[in-house]
């Protein structure tokens, strides 16, 4: 049994040295707790307790440890590793901060034989904030037995720019909570998922677009699922002000915990729209692609994984309020079009974003024939 | 009227009488835009200012990185060469972070006291000291990157008419037409020599034919119908050894593509994927390689 140990990047801003309770679900949870789940491994996250308590470590990621940290420091880090460095087959590091690099030079010096796996996913723009060419850092790609980025842009963007092979690990989805499909009809429903209003998510150019278009789709409605913002309220009550017959055709459904409920939307939902000006590999994207919806995506690096292609959907120039209306437009009136993209996202998510097989293809890259 | 261009066509700068002038880049970088283009132009390609262009371009001579300091000052020779050549008075030296981009910063104001050199990283976060620059000269379309860093800089132009309408009156933005090749008449044989010599072509040949040699193996492996797993091992070691000669090859897209070769194996072994995947990426790898 390979001990695989996934230690929380220090002072990560979106991880602040650990998770809570609900990133558990995600990429940094799920594929360790898949690596225990269907290949045996003894998996453990190791970071700080942000959390009082995490029901979902029971309830649904069962056999997967979380071992706490006592503070927020590389010194706790190495002293980490070095007390469990003969069960840590395999050290697991999200994100290519140049912070690990004392990290993984102390592994590597207590466990030359271990392995390490970089799951680097990330932004091209980020990308190229990192000193790729510093000794050091190169030194740290290279002790990395996998690199992997979580879609094909920023893969191919690595690829040429970092001295290491990079593999593709999309971020996957996997089925929690028995979520079944096609068992609710789909309505002509516009939705987008995530924390509404952050300057990242440019909401407002949603907003905006079906403000443009809303008379010629009356059968239409826009569906935002996720926290507002504060400061995107007044955003909001100005849009109505200025639109009030669009008071009940744009719905702010608020954040759903309840993640069957959240299932639900995007089954329901025809069309799935991301407009964010910047992004790695989001997470909604599988949600969606499994719900069957069509997506239309801003060109975020991840867009073109997103649509197969153009098979599933369509992408509009970051930050274009009118080609996203006229695709918006465009897609809206072709119902064979979203029906048979509906189609062919829901069976491309089985192929390319089931989180089993993407994890086994981890496996087999960490040890080959051996793993099987 | 001088006007450069790198020998395969990709490297372009013109002026047009003697003024000021303006760079317009076709890198082999272009093959990258259609990944990001949405970050550059949207007509595909992908302009640098002319820091990066040389860097490329030395990049192309030396068929590797440039990082020892003996290859910095052939590297900085060129740089001097080509900005007498195009009497270049401002520069946008888009700076990748390495030791070798600080020390270009540094060391191109004293080929000539006139140059205003505006340093960046490719986001803009760079520190910018405000005091060294007094002009700024943009691509014709001028990336997000630039436009970051000009926030930085304290003004924000949105498009190339506004950059132009911002500049000094002498300062003009000039779209590529045309361009001549010079660049292989500025650099004597004897320099040339040195340079190639820097990058022995047979040690090259030796690591990129085990490649090609594991490539060629495929039919044989599946002729047999055994053997799989060593296989793919085979092609893994032979990405590795890919990576370390990539900084010498000439396109961007081998690396990638034996990545997605290698991707069809471990899927078809794991059940995921196709043998007709496979062969196409064998043949796509073939069609690059050979």
């Amino acid at each position: 049994m390979h001990g695989a140990y996934l230690i929380a990047s220090s002072g990560n801003p979106t991880r602040g040295g650990g998770w809570n309770n609900q990133q558990l679900l995600k990429d940094c949870g799920l594929v360790p707790y898949l690596l225990h789940k269907n290949h045996g491994y003894h998996s453990v996250l190791v970071g700080l307790k942000v959390d009082e308590n995490y029901p979902y470590l029971e309830k649904y990621l069962r056999g997967l440890e979380m071992n706490f940290l006592p503070e927020d420091s590389l010194q706790a880090r190495l002293d980490y590793v070095t007390a469990h460095a003969d069960d840590m087959d395999l050290l697991i590091l999200y994100g290519a901060y140049p912070i690990y690099i004392p990290l993984v030079e102390h592994y590597k010096n207590i466990r030359p034989d271990g392995k390490i796996y970089l799951a680097t996913d990330m932004n091209i723009a980020w990308a190229d904030r990192l000193p790729h060419e510093v000794p050091a850092y190169k030194k740290f790609l290279h002790s990395c037995d996998v690199v992997a980025a979580s879609c094909r842009a920023t893969q191919k963007y690595l690829s040429a720019k970092w001295s290491v092979p990079v593999d593709l690990i999309r971020n996957g989805w996997y089925n929690f909570f028995e979520v079944t499909f096609n068992d609710v009809p789909k309505e002509n429903v516009i939705l987008t998922v995530g924390r509404i209003g952050t300057k990242q998510k440019q909401n407002h150019l949603l907003l905006a677009a079906f403000a443009k278009i809303a008379e010629d789709l009356p059968e239409w409605n826009v569906r935002f699922v996720g926290g507002v913002e504060e400061e995107f309220k007044p955003y909001i009550e100005k849009f109505f002000t200025i639109r009030p017959d669009l008071r009940g055709r744009v719905i702010f459904a608020g954040l759903i915990e309840d993640k069957i409920a959240l299932m639900d939307e995007y089954k329901r939902a025809k069309i799935f729209c991301l407009t964010s000006n910047l992004e790695g590999a989001p997470n909604v994207a599988a949600e969606a692609l499994f719900s069957g919806d069509y997506i239309i995506s801003s060109a975020v690096d991840a867009a073109d994984d997103m649509i197969d292609g153009g098979r599933c959907g369509k992408i509009f120039p970051i930050g274009d309020v009118d080609a996203l209306a006229q695709i918006l437009l465009k897609v809206c009136s072709k119902e064979r079009l979203i029906n048979s993209g509906g189609r062919h996202a829901a069976t491309y998510a089985r192929e390319q974003f089931d989180a089993n097989k993407i994890v086994a293809r981890l496996n087999y890259l960490l040890y080959g024939g051996d793993a099987l | 009227m001088s006007k450069i261009n790198y020998t395969n066509g990709q490297f372009f700068f013109l002026d047009n009488d003697q003024s000021e002038m303006i760079l317009d880049v076709r890198t082999p970088l272009a093959n990258r835009s259609r990944i990001h283009s949405h970050k550059f132009t949207t007509e595909g390609t992908t302009t640098y200012p002319l820091a990066m262009i040389i860097h490329q371009a030395v990049k192309k001579i030396f068929k590797a990185t440039p990082e020892s300091m003996a290859e910095l000052m052939i590297y900085l020779r060129i740089v001097a060469r080509l900005l007498r050549k195009a009497q270049i008075h401002s520069i946008l030296h888009v700076s990748e972070r390495s030791p070798l981009d600080e020390e270009l910063a540094e060391i191109l104001p004293q080929f000539n006291p006139a140059n205003k050199i505006l340093t960046t990283n490719k986001i803009g976060d760079y520190p910018l000291p405000e005091n060294k620059f007094d002009t700024i000269i943009y691509p014709p379309s001028p990336p997000d990157e630039i436009l970051l860093a000009v926030k930085n800089f304290g003004k924000i132009y949105s498009t190339a008419s506004d950059v132009e309408e911002n500049l000094k009156p002498s300062t003009k933005i000039f779209p590529l037409t045309k361009s001549l090749a010079l660049f292989e008449t500025e650099i004597s044989p004897q320099f040339r020599q040195e340079i190639y010599r820097r990058s022995p072509q047979g040690q090259f040949n030796e690591k990129f034919s085990v490649i090609k040699q594991v490539i060629d193996k495929l039919p044989e492996v599946f002729k047999n119908k055994s053997g799989l797993d060593e296989y793919i091992a085979e092609v893994v070691r032979a990405e590795k050894l890919l990576a370390e000669i990539f900084p010498e090859l000439q396109s961007d897209n081998i690396k990638f593509s034996f990545n997605l070769f290698k991707e069809s194996l471990i899927d078809l072994q794991l059940g995921n994927g196709s043998l007709s995947r496979v062969f196409r990426q064998y043949e796509i790898c073939k069609e690059e390689y050979f």
